[in-house]
This record gives C-alpha cells, sequence and structure tokens, in this order.
C-alpha cells in the first residue's frame, strides 16, 4: 500500500482501506491500483466515521468519484430498507453514463441495483428499477423535477429513504438557474424524507470551499466535512496567439457572454467573438497544424464560433486528402453525434480533436488530452482552470493551453477601446490571476423569481394543490430563496393569479390556473432554463441536432452544422424538420441566448496591472508581444495610470476598473440620472459631453438611500430567466437590487475616485 | 319533532353527546337531533325506495362547509340501512378518486368496501358477516332442494356472469365457498381481499385464487355494479353508495385527470338515468365549486352540465328535488334554535322534566356566541353546539350551578374548519407568516 502524500499516513490508508466493503477491496485490487489516493482515505473516513455531511474538494481526475462511492457502497451494502439507497446528482447527461459504466460492475458485484435515470436513458431500465426500488440512481436535477412533478408516488416510494444524496460538481451547481433549481429539490426531498439523509458533494478545486459547504447543507453549513485535497502544483505550458482581424473599422468589441449553465442544450452564446474572416481562418490554420494527430479540446465561446472553425479544419482535412479529426460539439448536436465524439476522444486510437463549447468544461471522462485551446480571452479564471483540467491528466505531463486572442486593425477611424488591445490583455490578466490561484466566487443567480415560481407549480402538481404557507414555508428560509420575503412571494402569487398560472381553491389551496396546467404540461416544463424552440436537422433518418427556429430556413438554403455543409431539401413547418444531405457550400446558422459574461473585478483591475507593468511574458507570440505592446502605448498616451475620465470625440470613456457587475450598475444608475452609458468591455462608454458625465457623476457621488431605490427601479433588461414574463417587474427590480447591495452601495465611491482624475 | 316524550336510550344518548362534544358527526341517533331539511330527506327516502326496488338513483349533495353535508349522508346512510340497504362510503382524497392510473381508482373502491355498512353492523367492516350470511342462505337452500350449496351457489351467482368482470367474481365466490367448507383460512381471507380490491397486481391474484383480473383502476365502477347485483343476491335491498369530499376531483392539478374522472361521473349518471343498472345508488357530495366552477369542477364537462343544471325556477326558497342536485343550505338562527333545543332534550334522555336549561338561554346563549365570533355561529356551528354542549355537560355535574353565570365564561372558537380541511402546513408555516395563512388571491 503506497500513500502519496504526507498529510496522510500509512497506517490510515490501511484502515480506511480495510473498512471497506470485502466486495470493494476486491473491485479495487481488480482495478490494479496500488492503494487508495488520499482523497479517497479522507473520504472513507468522513462518511464511514462519522454521520455528518461530507464535501470532497480535489482536482479533476483524482479519483472523486470513486472517494465518495466506495465507502458510500460499503455503508448502504446491508441496507435492509426499502427505497433507494443513494441517489447521485448531476449536472450533465454524459457525465452520468460515464460514471455508471464506472460503478456498473461493482454494484452488480454488490448485488446493489444501479439506473442512469436521465432524459435520454432506457425507460424500461428506469421502469424496473423503480419497480425494486432500492439500489443508486445517478440522475439530473431536471429528471427529479419530472419525477416529482409527474410520479410524486414515486418520490415517496423510492426517495423518502435515502442515505445519501451525492451533488456531484458542486462548484457548477453553485451558481446559475440550475444550482437554483437543484437547491430547491434538495429542500423538497428532505420535506419528502423521513430519514436523515447525508449529502456528499464533489467539486473541483474552488476557492470558497466554507460557500460551498452552505450550498450543501444551508441551514447548518458547520455540520459538513470538508476534505480538501490541493491538486499538484499546475505545470502549464503555454502560449498566447495574437491575430488582427482586418478591415474591421469602428468598435467591433462586444460585451461577450459566459459560460453559463453547464448543460447540453444550454452552453453559451455570443454575439461574436471575432470569430469571422481572416483571423478566425488564420486561427484554423493553425490549429490544424499543431493539433493533428493528438486528442486535444478547443473552446470556441459560442456555437457558431464551434460550427465555424469545425467547418474550416474540416474543409483542410478535405484539400489536403488526409482523414478528418476534427469535429463540433455543442449543446443543439443531437445526443448521438456527441455521444460518438466523446467515445472516440475516450477510447479510440484514432487522434481526435473536440471543438466545443462548455459542454465539455465539466469533468465528463474523456480521457486526457494533450491540449486544450481556447479562442478569445477567458473571462471566468474557474471556468479557464475548468478547462486546463483536461490536459495534462497523465503522470509527468504538463498542461498544454494555448490562447488565441483577436484584435480588430487599427485605423483613423478606429476607436480608442480598440487601441487598447484589450482581448489580449485580458488574457494575460488571466493568465496572471491563474498563477496567483484566484477563483471567482460564485454569483447568485438571477433566476431567483422565476425558480420560485417554477417551484411553487411544481409543489401544486406533486401535492395536488399547496397553500401559501406551506409552499413558502418549504422553500424559504436558509437556501435558495433566503432572500425572498413573505410579501415578496404574496406578489408574485396575486401575479401568477393575474396571469392564470395558479388559482385559488375557497378554502385558500393555491391550484394550478389554466394557463399554468399548459405550463406544467409542457415537456420543457421540468428544465429551470430557457429551452429554446427549435429546428430539427435530419440526414435520412438520423437526426443531426437543432437550430433556433429563428433561422431562416428554405428549401436549397445552405447550412453549416456538426462541423458539415449541408443543403436544406426538406423543410417541415408542422413537426420543425428540416431535411438536409450533404452540399458544398454552406452558412452558419445562428444560435441564440445572448447573455453578457460577468467578468470579475479582480480580473479588470490585472487588466489595468498589465498595462502598468513593463513586463512582457515569454508565452505571448510575437503578434501578441506586439498588441500588447500597443495596447500599452495607448494606456501611456491617454495617461490612464493618472486619468480615468477621458473625452473621446462625442463620446467620454470612464475607467472605473472594475468588473462587469458594478459597471452595469454604474450604467443603470448613470441612466437615472440621464446619462446614456454602456459596458465596453474595459470601462463605460458615455454618450454625452464631459460636463455632463462629470455632472451625472457628481450626482452619483452624493447618492442618498431614496436615489438607491431609483436605481433599483431603473434597472431595466433583468427579466431574462424562464418565467421572468410572468413575473411583476417591480419584483424583480426588487431582487435584482437585493443581490446587487453591495456593488450599488459602492456605487458612489466608484464616482468619487472617477472625479478625483477629472 | 324533538318533543315526543319518547325516552332516548342512555347509550344513545351518551354517544350522541360525545361525538357532538367531539366536534364530529353522530354514527347514530341523528333524527334525534335532525333540523329541517325536510324536502331534502324525502327525496333521499323515495331515492332509497327506488334503489330497493330495483332501480337507481343518483345525487349530488351540495353544500359550503359548514352546512352540514357529513350531518346529512350520516342520515341518509342510517336511513337506507334501515330499509336494508348495503352502504358503502369512502371519501376522495388525491390518492382515492374515480379514475386513476396508479392505484388511485383501486384504492377508492377499497377504502369504500372497508367502510360498508349493513343494519346488523352499521359502523363499517360488514364484508365478511354478508359473505357469511350469502353462505348460510345458500346451505339453507341446498338443504331444501337437497343439492349441494355448490350447485346453489352456481345458480344464484349465473346472472352475475353476464355482466363485465362476472365470471372472475364468480370464481372469486366460489373460491371463498371452498375456503370456508374446506377450513382453507388462507384461500377465504384471499377471497375477501380480492372482493375488498386489496390485490395490486394479477400475478399474485392467480397464485392466489386463479382468476385473472383483479379489481383496478379501471373497473371501479363495473366492481361497483357487480357488488350491486351480488348483495341483491345475498339477500340485500341494494347498495347505496357515499363519496364524500368529491372537491379532490376538483383539486386535481392535471386536466386530462380531472376530465377522465369527470368522465366516469358521465358514465354513471348515464347508466342511472337511462335504467342500465339496478339495486345501485350513488351519493356524490362536495362544496359548490366542484359542481359549479366552469373551469374544473364538474360544470367544466359541458355533458355533465346540461345534466346537472339546476332548474332555474328554483330559486329563492323554492326547491325542485326531482333533479339530481339536492343544494344544502347552511343553518339560519332559527335552525340553531331548534337544534339546540333537540339537543337540550336528548341530554335529558327525552324527559321535559330533566331540561337543564330554560328556553330563554338558547337566546342568551345564541347572542353571547355571536358576539364572540359574529354569524359565524350559526353558519358554521360546529364549534357553537361543542361549546353547549360542553355547558350543558357542566351543569349536569355541578346541579347548584347557575347557567347565567357560567355563559359569560363560555368559550366558542371560530371554525377554522374549511381552511384545516387544506392539506395542513406542516413545513414550518411560522416563517411564511399571518399574510400567508390567509392570503386571497
Amino acid at each position: 500500500m503506497e500513500v502519496m502524500t504526507s498529510s496522510i499516513s500509512s497506517s490510515d490508508a490501511v484502515t480506511a482501506y480495510d473498512r471497506l466493503h470485502p466486495k470493494v477491496r476486491r473491485w479495487v485490487r481488480d482495478q490494479g491500483w496500488s492503494g487508495l489516493r488520499p482523497v479517497q482515505v479522507s473520504a472513507a473516513r468522513a462518511i464511514l466515521g462519522g454521520s455528518k455531511d461530507v464535501l470532497i474538494s480535489a482536482s479533476t481526475a483524482s479519483g472523486k468519484t470513486e472517494a465518495a462511492f466506495l465507502p458510500i457502497l460499503t455503508d448502504v451494502a446491508d441496507r435492509a430498507r426499502d427505497g433507494l439507497s443513494a441517489l447521485y446528482v448531476s449536472p450533465l447527461k454524459a457525465l452520468i453514463n460515464d460514471q455508471f459504466a464506472r460503478l456498473e460492475q461493482l454494484c452488480e458485484a454488490m448485488d446493489i441495483p444501479i439506473v442512469r435515470w436521465h432524459g435520454d436513458a432506457s425507460q424500461a431500465a428506469k421502469a424496473r428499477f423503480a419497480k425494486a426500488a432500492r439500489g443508486i440512481a445517478l440522475i439530473t436535477p431536471e429528471s427529479i423535477e419530472a419525477m416529482f412533478v409527474r410520479h410524486p408516488d414515486r418520490v415517496q416510494r423510492l426517495l423518502s429513504g435515502l442515505d445519501f444524496l451525492v451533488i456531484d460538481e458542486v462548484h457548477a451547481f453553485m451558481q446559475g438557474p440550475r444550482g437554483l433549481h437543484l437547491a430547491s429539490l434538495m429542500k423538497r426531498l428532505a420535506a419528502a424524507s423521513t430519514v436523515p439523509t447525508r449529502r456528499v458533494g464533489l467539486s473541483a478545486t474552488i476557492g470558497d470551499l466554507p460557500r460551498a459547504a452552505a450550498w450543501l447543507r444551508p441551514d447548518d453549513p458547520a455540520r459538513v466535512d470538508i476534505i480538501d485535497e490541493p491538486g499538484s502544483r499546475l505545470d502549464l505550458m503555454l502560449v498566447i496567439k495574437g491575430y488582427v482581424e482586418p478591415g474591421q473599422g469602428g468598435d467591433m468589441r462586444r460585451t461577450a457572454a459566459p459560460p453559463r449553465e453547464p448543460n447540453e442544450g444550454e452552453d453559451d452564446d455570443v454575439i461574436d467573438d471575432g470569430a469571422q474572416g481572416a483571423a478566425i481562418e488564420a486561427i484554423s490554420a493553425n490549429l490544424f497544424e499543431t493539433l493533428r494527430g493528438e486528442n486535444n479540446l478547443v473552446f470556441g465561446r459560442s456555437r457558431k464560433t464551434v460550427e465555424t472553425v469545425a467547418d474550416s479544419l474540416r474543409r483542410r482535412s478535405e484539400q489536403r486528402g488526409v482523414p478528418n479529426e476534427f469535429f463540433p460539439h455543442h449543446g443543439n448536436l443531437s445526443k448521438d453525434l456527441r455521444e460518438d465524439l466523446e467515445r472516440r476522444l475516450k477510447e479510440s486510437d484514432w487522434p481526435t480533436t473536440a471543438v466545443c463549447t462548455t459542454t465539455l468544461e465539466l469533468g465528463i471522462d474523456i480521457g486526457s488530452v494533450k491540449s486544450v485551446a481556447q479562442i478569445g480571452s477567458p473571462r471566468s479564471i474557474a471556468s479557464l482552470r475548468q478547462r486546463l483540467g483536461r490536459t495534462g491528466r497523465r503522470e509527468g505531463e504538463s498542461s498544454v493551453l494555448r490562447l488565441y486572442v483577436i484584435e480588430p486593425a487599427l485605423d483613423p477611424r478606429s476607436s480608442f477601446v480598440d487601441e487598447l488591445r484589450i482581448e489580449v490583455t485580458r488574457a494575460v490578466a488571466a493568465i496572471r490571476l491563474l498563477a496567483q490561484k484566484f477563483y471567482e466566487p460564485a454569483e447568485t443567480s438571477e433566476a431567483l423569481a422565476t425558480a420560485l415560481l417554477h417551484q411553487t407549480m411544481s409543489l401544486i402538481a406533486e401535492r395536488g394543490g399547496v397553500r401559501a404557507d406551506a409552499a413558502f414555508g418549504l422553500l424559504s428560509g436558509p437556501g435558495p430563496f433566503a432572500d425572498v420575503r413573505p410579501a415578496d412571494y404574496v406578489e408574485l402569487l396575486r401575479y401568477a393569479k393575474a396571469m392564470e398560472i395558479v388559482e385559488q381553491a375557497p378554502d385558500g389551496v393555491l391550484m394550478l390556473g389554466d394557463f399554468g396546467e399548459r405550463l406544467v404540461q409542457a415537456r420543457d416544463f421540468y428544465p429551470l432554463f430557457a429551452v429554446e424552440e427549435e429546428w430539427r436537422l435530419v440526414l435520412g433518418a438520423k437526426s443531426l441536432g437543432s437550430i433556433p427556429l429563428s433561422n431562416v430556413v428554405a428549401i436549397d438554403g445552405l447550412v453549416v452544422f456538426a462541423g458539415r455543409r449541408w443543403k436544406i431539401v426538406g423543410v417541415d413547418e408542422k413537426t420543425r424538420v428540416i431535411q438536409v444531405e450533404a452540399h458544398r457550400g454552406g452558412q452558419v446558422p445562428r444560435f441564440e441566448n445572448l447573455t453578457s459574461e460577468e467578468t470579475h473585478t479582480r480580473l479588470t483591475a490585472e487588466m489595468r496591472a498589465v498595462y502598468e507593468s513593463g513586463d512582457t511574458p515569454a508565452y505571448l507570440d510575437a503578434a501578441a508581444k506586439a498588441l500588447l505592446a500597443e495596447g500599452r502605448d495607448a494606456y501611456g498616451r491617454a495617461d490612464l495610470t493618472r486619468r480615468s475620465i477621458l473625452e473621446m470625440g462625442r463620446n467620454v470613456l470612464l475607467f472605473p476598473w472594475v468588473g462587469s457587475g458594478a459597471v452595469a450598475a454604474m450604467c443603470v444608475a448613470l441612466a437615472g440620472v440621464g446619462v446614456r452609458a454602456e459596458d465596453n468591455g474595459v470601462g463605460i462608454t458615455v454618450s454625452g459631453s464631459i460636463s455632463m458625465t462629470v455632472d451625472g457623476l457628481k450626482k452619483l457621488a452624493a447618492f442618498t438611500a431614496e436615489d438607491f431605490a431609483a436605481v433599483e427601479n431603473a434597472a431595466r433588461g433583468l427579466g431574462g430567466a424562464k418565467y421572468d414574463n410572468f413575473v411583476p417587474e417591480p419584483l424583480l427590480r426588487r431582487l435584482w437590487g437585493r443581490r446587487n447591495a453591495d456593488v450599488i452601495a459602492g456605487l458612489p465611491e466608484i464616482a468619487r475616485s472617477l472625479l478625483l482624475s477629472a | 319533532m324533538s318533543e315526543s316524550v319518547r325516552p332516548i336510550a342512555v347509550a344513545e344518548r351518551d354517544m350522541i353527546m360525545q361525538a357532538l362534544s367531539a366536534g364530529v358527526v353522530p354514527r347514530r341517533g341523528l333524527r334525534h337531533i335532525q333540523v329541517g331539511r325536510v324536502a331534502e330527506v324525502t327525496a333521499m327516502i323515495s331515492d332509497i325506495g327506488r334503489i330497493a326496488g330495483a332501480g337507481a338513483a343518483i345525487r349530488f349533495v351540495i353544500g359550503e362547509y359548514g352546512a352540514g353535508k357529513t350531518f346529512f349522508l350520516n342520515l341518509v346512510r342510517l336511513i337506507a340501512l334501515e330499509k336494508k340497504l348495503v352502504v358503502v362510503q369512502a371519501d376522495l382524497a388525491p390518492d382515492r378518486r374515480l379514475h386513476g392510473r396508479e392505484g388511485q381508482a383501486r384504492g377508492l373502491y377499497a377504502e369504500a368496501v372497508r367502510n360498508m355498512s349493513t343494519r346488523t353492523k352499521p359502523d363499517g367492516g360488514a364484508l365478511a358477516g354478508v359473505m357469511e350470511r350469502f353462505l348460510t342462505d345458500a346451505r339453507r337452500q341446498a338443504e331444501a332442494a337437497g343439492t349441494s350449496v355448490e350447485t346453489v351457489i352456481d345458480e344464484n351467482l349465473a346472472p352475475l356472469q353476464d355482466a363485465v368482470g362476472g365470471y372472475d367474481y364468480t370464481v372469486v365466490l366460489k373460491a371463498y365457498l371452498r375456503g370456508v367448507e374446506g377450513g382453507d383460512d388462507t384461500l377465504r381471507d384471499a377471497a375477501l381481499r380480492w372482493i375488498r380490491g386489496e390485490f395490486s397486481t394479477k400475478t399474485e391474484a392467480r397464485g392466489a385464487l386463479s382468476v385473472r383480473n383483479i379489481i383496478d383502476d379501471s373497473s371501479l365502477y363495473d366492481s361497483l355494479k357487480l357488488l350491486a347485483a351480488f348483495l341483491k343476491i345475498a339477500g340485500h335491498a341494494g347498495l347505496l353508495v357515499i363519496f364524500d369530499e368529491m372537491v379532490n376531483l376538483y383539486k386535481l392539478q392535471a386536466p386530462q385527470a380531472r376530465s377522465a374522472n369527470y368522465e366516469q361521473v358521465l358514465r354513471i349518471i348515464n347508466d342511472v338515468i337511462q335504467g342500465n343498472v339496478r339495486n345501485l345508488g350513488f351519493m356524490f357530495a362536495g362544496t359548490p365549486e366542484f359542481l359549479m366552477d366552469t373551469r374544473r369542477g364538474l360544470y367544466s364537462y359541458p355533458a355533465l352540465e346540461s345534466r346537472l343544471a339546476e332548474n332555474a325556477f328554483a330559486r329563492d326558497g323554492l326547491i325542485d328535488m326531482s333533479g339530481p342536485v339536492i343544494r344544502l343550505q347552511n343553518l339560519s338562527p332559527e335552525d340553531l334554535l331548534i337544534l339546540l333545543s333537540n339537543i337540550r332534550h336528548v341530554k335529558a334522555g327525552g324527559d321535559p322534566a330533566k331540561y337543564l336549561v330554560p328556553d330563554e338561554a338558547f337566546q342568551a346563549f345564541m347572542v353571547h356566541c355571536s358576539q364572540r365570533i359574529g354569524e359565524a355561529y350559526f353558519r358554521t356551528p360546529r364549534n357553537t353546539i361543542k361549546a353547549f354542549v360542553d355547558l350543558l355537560a357542566v351543569l349536569d355535574q355541578n346541579p347548584g350551578a347557575d347557567w347565567r353565570r357560567l355563559l359569560g365564561s363560555v368559550e366558542v372558537a371560530r371554525d377554522e374548519g374549511a381552511r384545516l380541511d387544506a392539506p395542513p402546513s406542516d413545513d414550518g408555516a411560522e416563517s411564511g407568516g399571518d399574510d400567508l395563512v390567509h392570503l386571497q388571491l
């Protein structure tokens, strides 16, 4: 028995191993493992030795899943009670399939039924499993939701006696609507439960473990044992490559979108990340030359980029007469295509590069890839670290990262923001923060009201009607809806009544209204994120995937999809099916979901540090070096070290050097005092004169409590979440104000410091 | 009616007073306290006569919370038992309804049959007695005719064979016979379980009884029809089925589920109206929204609305009992006055000499309650009656006590029953605050 770190003695490891079930030990030996890894030893001790919840934080590929399951299987091996012993919740169907494959054999040996329980899993297997009513289910939040809504009896029968609730990828669930959703479902499972259920969270190494513990057990975070196995030192081989997109003119930069929900069909989309024309062709050429012959992942920020690059790479393969080894992977592709690619990455001997969105960011076991490439500068360090975790997983291998950034060609009409070269600067800043082991804290989701409405409908369906006080009593309190007050709920319900989403029986019980019934009946009710209406692309009898309905389609139209080019040969409006056949030409379809990607204040501040430092990192290629120098030159010329307000033609640029959340709040507040302002990617662009801007800032600097309320009221364009159309806008604004209270309270300070330099 | 000098038995008196004090409807002796409802009761008596006379009947008993639906149903039940009908009774619930796919309809059937009552066993659990009597009668017939019991039963049960599911029914009844005759308790119990709808899988039933089918979700109504036919054969006048809390159908959250249930109601109505069933009657009780709500009540189902629409002329005190809907009005202060006087009478064992309070006490008591809880004291009289019964109990046990002095200290609670009947807020309602408890959208 070998033990790899000093923190755990070899006797600990021996004891932990010996406490495992004999069949588990045999399985460990059969795997050819030399022993338990440190995280597995710690987890076994915590799970078998105690009765608390356990949060296991360890780097990717450190055997986290086994760390949780080996002791859990040991613990439940002799369980006599009816109902499932453990429920494992994962954000990704693919991850579930993967864990299933890893655990199936062991569970079979231990006579513990195990099933994949998600939308694409075998109905027959699920039905068999539900009938036997024992064992372990690997499930998605949406499938838990479906069970609550469609089969509340099953919740009672299967899930009311859980010994363990395992949440994988806790860090991914700590933000966004799906995280809220799962947290709410966890509350409801607890309410349905007749026994105490221990929660086991699995997380990649994230900054804020106490927060993760509080997420896992909101009403008693102290009950969570935290196991933190810091990964080995990050050994990174890195290059940032710069590209100039010629002839763009004007400001091509946009605030672009972040990884949102890590789910199939849910990866983010951006207006563009420079994925056009010459630069993207040049990047594709470089990718083709450098990545061929190995397994790699190429991340693009949008599905459009992914399709464009995959198409370009395939064409290059064809031109050279070599087998294509570049394939796209994103949420709009059909399950078959995605799974084929995952299998090819993991199992086949053919070199394979997946061009993907966030879909391959999380821990699906696709084996280790040789390198990771990303098109566009990183905005989330946590997400960058996730992606890096896909490479360098073998002993003695480094992680390899290539960042491709695109800056616009400059001409006399170029904006100053273009001159600042913020893409390359941000890339450098991100790498510096990576080295400092920085992680963004999880953001609370803006889908609070949507989630509350969704869960209220679901509770009504589950219980056949529910009283308002009972619903609120169950959902509120520590946890996802802690910020919601009874008066908010009353407002939400009254509005829902007006929308015929709920109605009330004379005895006060809430029931689904006419429209509410239709919402709940719809197949897309289960996910809390919005599901777009889509065209389905079909080749012969085989589904390729889907594109948003907003794409104009016509017979003989050309489309690029799944990395290939197609001609549309048939359109069925009714079933929304497009028949395609292979063709030489094509056009990348539009994919929607435009959300702005948050950048943390630390990243923006680090960009400033990059501008001010004279150091030119060795990991920049010549072009990137030149771009960085240009950016620094522009920064110096404008004297941004001392000045934070610049007059540029008819616009004024403000440089508060804060994150995108604070910038957005600034823009709202400025709008409230009559100044039109927008996020320009690095600071704020005001349309107006300098005197007007300064006046506005002075008003901001003297803000009182009432003015803050006005900021809240000026907030527009909230309501991006699934059911926000059915939520009263004042409530949305109030919740927005509450969530951003700190940021709003900090506005006068930002305004004052901007004014200092004026 | 209360002023009869006929004494009331002590046991009956105590049972009535105990029930009233606990705020529930007494199972027996209702005639002593019944107030008004003459037309309604008369209509039900004629229904019962029709059921016993090889006909059928259906009634929807509609009333607000507190209108006395349960009281009325119990009264009718007792009258039906007097007339030798068998009564099965159940409350609907989320997991007990007329149609379901996951055992809900079977659950309703099983609950009703568990609560089967007859004149000799008025408090439920009468199935075993019914079966015994069926067998005893068959033995007697066999003896008289000099044939075997089996033959007699075969002959008697022949009419069942034509009905849907009738064959299996006779197989089970004969299995019961074999179980009893052969001392095979397992077989006998399995047959009883089958009739009570307690088998959940066909496989299980095939193993125990060699029948291919069970009473399941799809056969609720057919099984009740078979039960009625069997009861007639077994020497009873017929079967009255009482389903209370029908508002649970209105509360179903899926439109398809509501429709499917209302379809069953329609089937029953059609059969009854068209004379397709015999010796079988139904009473469905619920609140007005169950009937009238055009989005989710019975009226949401067009075929039902036309059949159940009430006589437009029957309002403002005019009544028409020929339609299937009986509307129970809440009590009036005058009704309550009579009720209090009836209770005094029962408490005195039917002897006016033993009245514990004079007539003037009723008015004083009602004024007192009215000051405490407003008109709820007569609209939802449960707590008012409970307070009155408690007052009488104190006067009874403390002979010197003055009712006037005691009256001031009588506590009468507001009846939150309509809300409390709803699923309780067991999940920490306190955090919801009062706003949400009394929220009216």
